[in-house]
């Protein structure tokens, strides 16, 4: 810390210094739409640094300003820009007012889209820009989850409530199906590298977040690219969307302090418990004796009916709690003619309603813009974060998972809970404990430690006022650790530390330069040519020590230890770039713009090295021809369209590889040593063949502004197909490669679609009411996927499949009819819709429904009433199904050694009963299937996946700060987040992503398939903000 | 100015024309078969790990011999559930570990040998006699694989007259090109032609791996499954004769780490670093931690079949609680798992040579294996019919958990009762053969399952 407050004097103190020299200068008020003062609205001198805020009455003085006329921009968050001209005369003030009104997706925007930025007016691609003040709901930690319902077409599924979780995110839907489907995340100008997600695999059931370690107030805004003319410029990486996030930068004038602070509290969204111990009881009794059993059923262990008399225990109170989060950040911007600066730190931790589970994050940054002379800028973005989870098993691994399943209720937490005189009493241990979520919290201890340094600097230098070049150099570095701890009850014989470690370089450097070419009066052409070179690299190790005592990671002794191992290269790749991007307009009312980037990667196969990914756009403002009648309600239209190609490179950068297995290799588990272990093997086969998947999108829109802007609108038409896309064709157990997958790029699939979005300022004045509504309507159909079978691509558990002709993620299960209300028996259809009794998947599976929504959307409503703001918004998910894949277990077979749903109960029980479960018995076999019950998968399991959440509810007051206070501006806000969820589906929470490891996994079946997956969270939040 | 500026751009551009090599991003564990496997010591390494894959719990250390007995009827079946339930059900479907498992395991092995047999001629620093030796271990994995495999998933050689019935995919060289599922006979001459070849290609003694004999145990395995008694008795009895084992006094002698005479091929552990091969194989019998029982208890069936003063009884079967647990492969805590041994050569001799009308000879492999279990020998007169189900019973009781049973029972009835019940189902139903599992299905969109009709 003492540090921290070194590095933060040095820095300012140049700027704090600086402003001595006498010139003209500009003073002025600025007032927003209702004449109120606007506080803290800063103010630049257009092509200088030179810059101020406005006071607590709205005034402002901007000194050493260069006599001349000279052109000032206002800016305030939530407020249009407005730029006004002024002449300044030598060692004399000029006067300028400004009045600005309430943003609107102004026209003048400056949208970040890639290498550059544009005025939202000049726009032909399709980019949604979200400000840091809409950012503010994000769940638990991680940024991410704050854009969810606040742009069409992107539909994010919240990675369940624990702490510092990944979502999933799909932009225009699923257009991979082997390959990685999520978007390219670039922040600040560096390609943040997404295969991080699995790094660790899902360990405790869950999957590892690489954006976990960005801190949301750091942000300035995110942009998000959605179609192929806006994509294009990141080529073989911008098939998915791009989403840009540009965190926040100095500005010129005093410095202003920033303190936030969140605290909350957070619950699952919904508990569900499973049933009573006399309920189960019943149950399995029940079943016992239609299943021909005499007598109490034996209980499971060998327990007595004594033994537990006076036992019951809620497993779901036990291992969940109200979770506490707080944040704080600490943000100063400052600035003058040489140098702005915004510093920040960061706490956070967050608890989740998970006994043990947290993330604590600290973070830090520092982005630093040197303008040492005219022509020459440099910028320094840097950033420092720490992140520790601690993770419990959860889901499949335990947990929560196990309170609804193993964990049965006449369990005992510990051992003397048996009366004396039981066998089993003993006064101290916990009771059955691989099937204790207790004992297994207890025992065993999940932690994951990560360092990530993100880092660039940027040269920017302006030979002529019509040119700029760009050079900029990025680091980022993570290393992660993820412990686990196994003290000696746990393994019965000695304690067990393990270690998986990680550590990635990603380095890359772009070069641009963009020339305004001189052109006749109303034809404006601006040009961007660059190359870019990105080189990631990983490398892992992996550490066990069952010999000692104590975690590794709390021990220095093993640390070193492990540091004197040797880390295994993993691989990595490299990418160079070569892009150009030309835009033309004419009167500033039409627009076209041609991109082209070629992409060669160390990913793709020796065959087929570079790709080509050109886009053309256009776009025309109709509203702004002669033609256009004045005072016409619609006073803004533009039409839009654009085309081109992208590619997705998501793929493993080892694809193109034969790779092999030694028996010295830790991460490799083989089945003991032959002889001393003097063992190699292939593992696959090499790939020269493998490449990028091309995307061919289309896209037309129409922007509409009516009634002087108080309603906007948008509306887009795509289509996007994915040709080349990437299959892991199975390779057949016959061939001897451990159902490995050879990647071919052979599949094709179209997302097309409809996003609409609307803004209307119901009100505006004193009261204001703003109502913004998104849509995005997306259909998915898989086009071809070469000879795969249903069965070839899976979703892992669960059952999803890709299947021609279906959405990506169908379920492919046998149909469950009915029951028979003669006999309580379960009736199927057959592959040709007959009734059968017979539960047979292997001939009679169908297409039942698909994990692609119908449509997406949210729905928010914005209120301000003098110092006092509401807004709430809704997100919606209409269609698709959830697949329940644990309900075999809570709902099917009656067996001892799981747990039942509180839903379980209408079942048949005497003849003539139309229920909705057979009769409960105790096998398969009665089921109509093979012995097993696990494979017990149909449509009973199946449910409507709609749902409809109330995602963010806030209340907020500010203080408008008067002379003589401490704070310029104070705002106090309550915050609850998904609070109310409306669904028809029973179980714990509709809004699923599943702990899946793999891309393929995530694509076919990581959302609307639920194993026990825990719920999301819904918090409670008190939140400030003071400016200082 | 515009022009220098223009000009740097074109330079950019002609990069791309340039080599891509500076691209190339190699991880530790990437190369190809023909630099990692370049002389005899890789050679063997690799092949080990054929032999690795053998010793797996879902293949010879375990599954194969437990699922033969599931489907049949050495195994108590109360209390079974899950995988082991569907076998025992006779009502696989395509969706069971198991099953996955023993093709995987299995397959894994055989293209692993494959693997090697594909770069035997590039090898460098090897006498032709070496290589062929090589060549010959792998004929003789992939061949006891698809022997296997061909019993698990297929109707019995016998099914049909010309066995054109579905076997198994089977492969002569490693590749991942779709491979659809050959006839049993075609799975069946596969296999003999690379016995007889293995037979020809090792030598008699191999330090610890397959060698000429095994070859031969392992082709009269086969032509005693296809009831043809001249070749397994010609086989059996030059191994029995002319080869190095010698008949073990204590029956139980082989399933221990060493010391015995009988192992004509073993899949070996050491005691380094825990390793136990075949660690699966007893695990199964082993009580489990969390609640005292075994997985598995044997059914009373096999467990009477033991007169009460057999030795064997006693010896691998203990009472747990009523039921019986079978203690046969506890002897050492590390041990060899002899999956080719001397007493099944006796049997195989003894049941061809009675099958052939030579009795004496019949009896005197039956006495010997009956006297060493304390039983008293059985009269010098038995021949035919009689004699021949005095082999059988005998077959039964000393490979139990040897993944014999259900194999044999299906031969019997291909041989002579084509209305055999296997516990109460017929011996040819469709739940008998075990269903092919997704995971050799889904790589081949022509992979034909099979009849998924139970046994009912």
């Amino acid at each position: 810390m003492k540090s921290l407050n070194y590095i933060l004097t040095m820095l300012l103190v140049p700027v704090l210094c600086s402003g001595l020299m006498a010139q003209g200068a500009i003073q002025g008020l600025v007032l927003d739409e209702n004449n109120e003062p606007v506080i803290g609205g800063n103010l630049v001198i257009e092509g200088t640094s030179n810059g101020t805020v406005t006071e607590f009455d709205g005034t402002y003085i901007i000194e050493n300003v260069s006599p001349g006329n000279v052109s000032v921009t206002v800016s305030y968050v939530g407020y249009e820009s407005l730029t006004k001209s002024v002449s300044v005369p030598e060692s004399g003030t000029a006067t300028l007012d400004f009045k600005i009104g309430v943003d609107t997706e102004t026209l003048e925007e400056v949208v970040v889209v890639g290498y550059t930025t544009q005025r939202r007016r000049e726009l032909v691609g399709n980019v949604t820009k979200i400000q840091n003040s809409e950012l503010n709901d994000n769940v638990g930690t991680t940024f991410e989850t704050a854009l969810q319902g606040k742009a069409p077409g992107l539909q994010i599924v919240q990675g369940s409530g624990t702490a510092g979780s990944h979502s999933i995110v799909r932009i225009r839907g699923t257009a991979s199906i082997s390959s990685g489907g999520d978007p390219l995340y670039v922040i600040d100008g560096i390609p943040i590298v997404q295969e991080e997600n699995y790094l660790f695999g899902e360990r405790g059931g869950q999957n590892n977040n690489p954006l976990s370690s960005l801190n949301p107030s750091d942000i300035e805004s995110v942009e998000i690219l959605k179609d192929a003319s806006a994509a294009a410029i990141y080529g073989s990486k911008g098939a998915n969307g791009v989403i840009i996030i540009t965190t926040k930068r100095g500005r010129t004038g005093k410095p202003t302090f920033n303190y936030t602070t969140k605290m909350g509290i957070t619950r699952p969204t919904n508990i569900l418990k499973p049933v009573s111990k006399d309920e189960w009881l019943q149950i399995r009794q029940e079943a016992h004796e239609n299943s021909g059993g005499v007598g109490r059923v034996p209980l499971p262990l060998g327990l007595s009916y004594d033994d537990i008399a006076n036992i019951e225990t809620d497993w779901v109170d036990a291992v969940i709690r109200t979770g506490f989060d707080q944040e704080h950040n600490l943000s100063v911007r400052a600035g003058n003619k040489w140098l702005a600066a915004y510093l920040g730190v960061t706490y956070s931790k967050n608890e989740s309603y998970l006994i043990g589970n947290d993330f604590e994050r600290r973070s830090a940054r520092a982005n630093l813009d040197f303008t040492p002379m005219d022509k020459l800028k440099i910028t320094v973005s840097s950033s420092i974060a720490r992140g520790l989870r601690n993770k419990t098993p959860q889901a499949w691994s335990g947990g929560l998972g196990l309170a609804q399943s193993n964990a049965l209720p006449f369990y005992p937490i510990t051992r003397n809970e048996f009366p004396e005189e039981s066998p089993f009493y003993e006064p101290f241990g916990y009771f059955n404990q691989y099937q204790n979520p207790v004992a297994q919290i207890a025992y065993t201890d999940l932690e994951t430690r990560e360092i990530r340094y993100l880092n660039n600097i940027q040269i920017s230098y302006v030979p002529t006022d019509r040119l700029v070049f760009t050079l900029q150099g990025n680091y980022d570095f993570t290393d992660i650790g993820d412990y686990s701890f196994e003290q000696q009850e746990w393994t019965t014989t000695v304690p067990i530390s393990k270690a998986w470690l990680f550590k990635s370089k990603n380095r890359s450097a772009f070069l641009t330069g963009q020339y305004d070419v001189p052109m006749a009066e109303n034809h404006s052409v601006k040009v961007l040519a660059g190359t870019e070179y990105q080189q990631y690299d990983r490398e892992s190790l992996y550490a066990e020590y069952s010999d000692k005592f104590g975690q590794i990671y709390s021990n220095s002794t093993y640390r070193d230890r492990v540091s004197e191992l040797d880390y295994f290269y993993n691989g990595g790749y490299k990418f160079f770039s070569l892009f150009g991007r030309v835009n033309y307009s004419y009167k500033d009312k039409f627009y076209a713009q041609v991109v082209f980037r070629r992409d060669a990667s160390s990913k793709f196969g020796a065959e087929n090295r570079w790709g080509n990914f050109p886009s053309v756009g256009l776009g025309y403002i109709v509203s702004e021809e002669d033609f256009w009648p004045e005072n016409f309600p619609v006073n803004y239209l533009k039409l839009k369209g654009s085309w081109g190609l992208t590619g997705n490179s998501n793929i493993p950068d080892d694809a193109i590889f034969a790779t092999f297995a030694f028996n010295n290799n830790p991460d490799n588990i083989d089945y003991g040593n032959y002889y001393n272990g003097n063992t190699q093997h292939q593992i696959k086969e090499e790939n020269p063949f493998i490449k990028w998947e091309t995307v061919s999108t289309i896209d037309v829109g129409i922007e509409v502004g009516m009634f002087d802007d108080r309603i906007t609108s948008d509306l887009t038409f795509y289509n996007k197909l994915t040709q080349d896309a990437i299959l892991g064709e199975f390779v057949s157990a016959s061939a001897g490669y451990d159902n490995s997958v050879f990647f071919r790029n052979i599949g094709k699939i179209r997302n097309r679609g409809v996003e609409f979005e609307i803004t209307s300022r119901n009100f505006v004045g004193k009261f204001s009411w703003t109502t913004d509504l998104n849509i995005g309507v997306n259909r998915n159909k898989v086009l071809d996927v070469g000879n795969a079978t249903p069965d070839a691509l899976d979703g892992g558990f669960g059952d999803t499949r890709v299947i021609e002709g279906q959405p990506i993620g169908v379920n492919y299960i046998v149909e469950f009819s009915h029951v028979d209300p003669a006999t309580g028996a379960p009736v199927y259809l057959d592959a040709d819709g007959n009734e059968t009794f017979e539960y047979n998947p292997t001939d009679n599976r169908v297409v039942a429904g698909s994990i692609q929504p119908d449509f997406t959307g949210g729905l928010k409503n914005t209120f301000r009433y003098k110092n006092i703001g509401l807004d709430f918004l809704f997100y919606f998910v209409k269609g698709g199904t959830i697949y329940d894949d644990a309900a075999k277990r809570q709902l099917g077979v009656i067996a001892d050694d799981w747990t039942y749903m509180p839903y379980i109960f209408d079942r048949w029980r005497e003849p003539g009963d139309l229920a909705t479960f057979p009769k409960y018995v105790e096998s398969m076999n009665e089921w109509g299937g093979s012995g097993n019950i696990w494979q017990n998968n149909h449509t009973l399991w199946l449910y409507d996946a709609s749902f409809i959440r109330l995602r963010n509810i806030t209340l907020s007051y500010s203080i408008k700060p008067k002379e003589g206070m401490v704070f310029k501006n104070v705002r106090l806000y309550v915050q609850g987040i998904n609070l109310l969820t409306f669904t028809k589906y029973p179980g714990w929470d509709p809004e699923i992503a599943r702990d899946r490891s793999g891309e393929q996994a995530r694509n076919i079946g990581g959302t609307n398939v639920t194993y026990l997956t825990p719920p999301q969270a819904k918090s409670f939040i008190f939140g400030a903000s003071f400016d200082f | 100015m515009k022009s220098r500026y223009f000009l740097f751009v074109i330079m950019i551009f002609g990069l791309s024309a340039c080599s891509d090599t500076f691209l190339e991003t190699v991880p530790d564990n990437a190369s190809s078969i023909s630099v990692e496997l370049t002389n005899k010591t890789e050679a063997r390494e690799f092949l080990n790990s054929g032999y690795n894959s053998l010793t797996d719990g879902a293949a010879y250390g375990g599954q194969f011999a437990l699922i033969s007995e599931l489907m049949a009827d050495g195994i108590d079946g109360a209390f079974l559930e899950g995988d082991w339930l569907a076998h025992y059900s006779r009502s696989t479907d395509l969706f069971l570990g198991t099953t996955r498992g023993m093709m995987e395991s299995g397959y894994r092995a055989s293209g692993r040998a494959n693997n090697v047999l594909d770069q035997i001629p590039a090898l460098t620093d090897m006498t032709d006699a070496e290589k062929q030796a090589f060549e010959g271990e792998v004929k003789f994995i992939r061949s006891m694989v698809y022997f296997d495999l061909v019993r698990f998933f297929g109707q019995p050689h016998g099914y049909t007259p010309d066995n054109s019935q579905l076997g198994i995919a089977v492969r002569t060289t490693q590749s991942i090109d779709i491979v659809d599922r050959s006839s049993v006979a075609d799975v069946y001459a596969l296999v003999i032609s690379d016995l007889q070849d293995a037979v020809n290609l090792l030598p008699a003694n191999n330090d610890i791996y397959a060698n000429s004999w095994a070859a031969k145990a392992l082709l009269a395995k086969v032509y005693f499954q296809m009831n043809d008694f001249q070749n397994a008795f010609d086989m059996a009895n030059d191994v029995i004769t002319n080869g190095p084992f010698s008949f073990d006094t204590d029956f139980s002698l082989k399933y221990g780490f060493g010391d015995s005479g009988e192992v004509i091929f073993g899949l070996l552990s050491t005691h380094l670093d825990f390793d136990n091969a075949n660690g699966g194989l007893r695990g199964y019998h082993r009580p489990d931690p969390s609640n005292g029982l075994p997985a598995v208890f044997a059914s009373s069936d096999i467990v009477n079949s033991f007169p009460g003063d057999d030795a064997r009884r006693s010896a691998w079967f203990a009472d747990v609680n009523g039921r019986f647990a079978c203690t046969k492969f506890g002897v050492d805590n590390v041990y060899t798992n002899p999956v080719i041994h001397l007493t099944e050569m006796k049997l195989i001799r003894g049941e061809s040579a009675a099958e052939l009308g030579n009795a004496p000879m019949g009896v005197a492999d039956l006495n010997d294996i009956r006297e060493r279990a304390g039983l008293v020998a059985l009269s010098d007169a038995l021949a035919g019919e009689p004699l021949i189900q005095n082999l059988r019973l005998e077959r039964r009781k000393e490979l139990y958990f040897e993944n014999n049973r259900m194999h044999e029972l299906k031969r019997q009835a291909v041989k002579d009762s084509p209305n055999l019940l296997i516990r109460n189902a017929p011996w040819d139903c469709p739940g008998m053969v075990c269903q092919i599992p997704d995971n050799e299905l889904k790589g081949n969109p022509n992979m034909q399952s099979n009849p998924q009709a139970g046994c009912e």
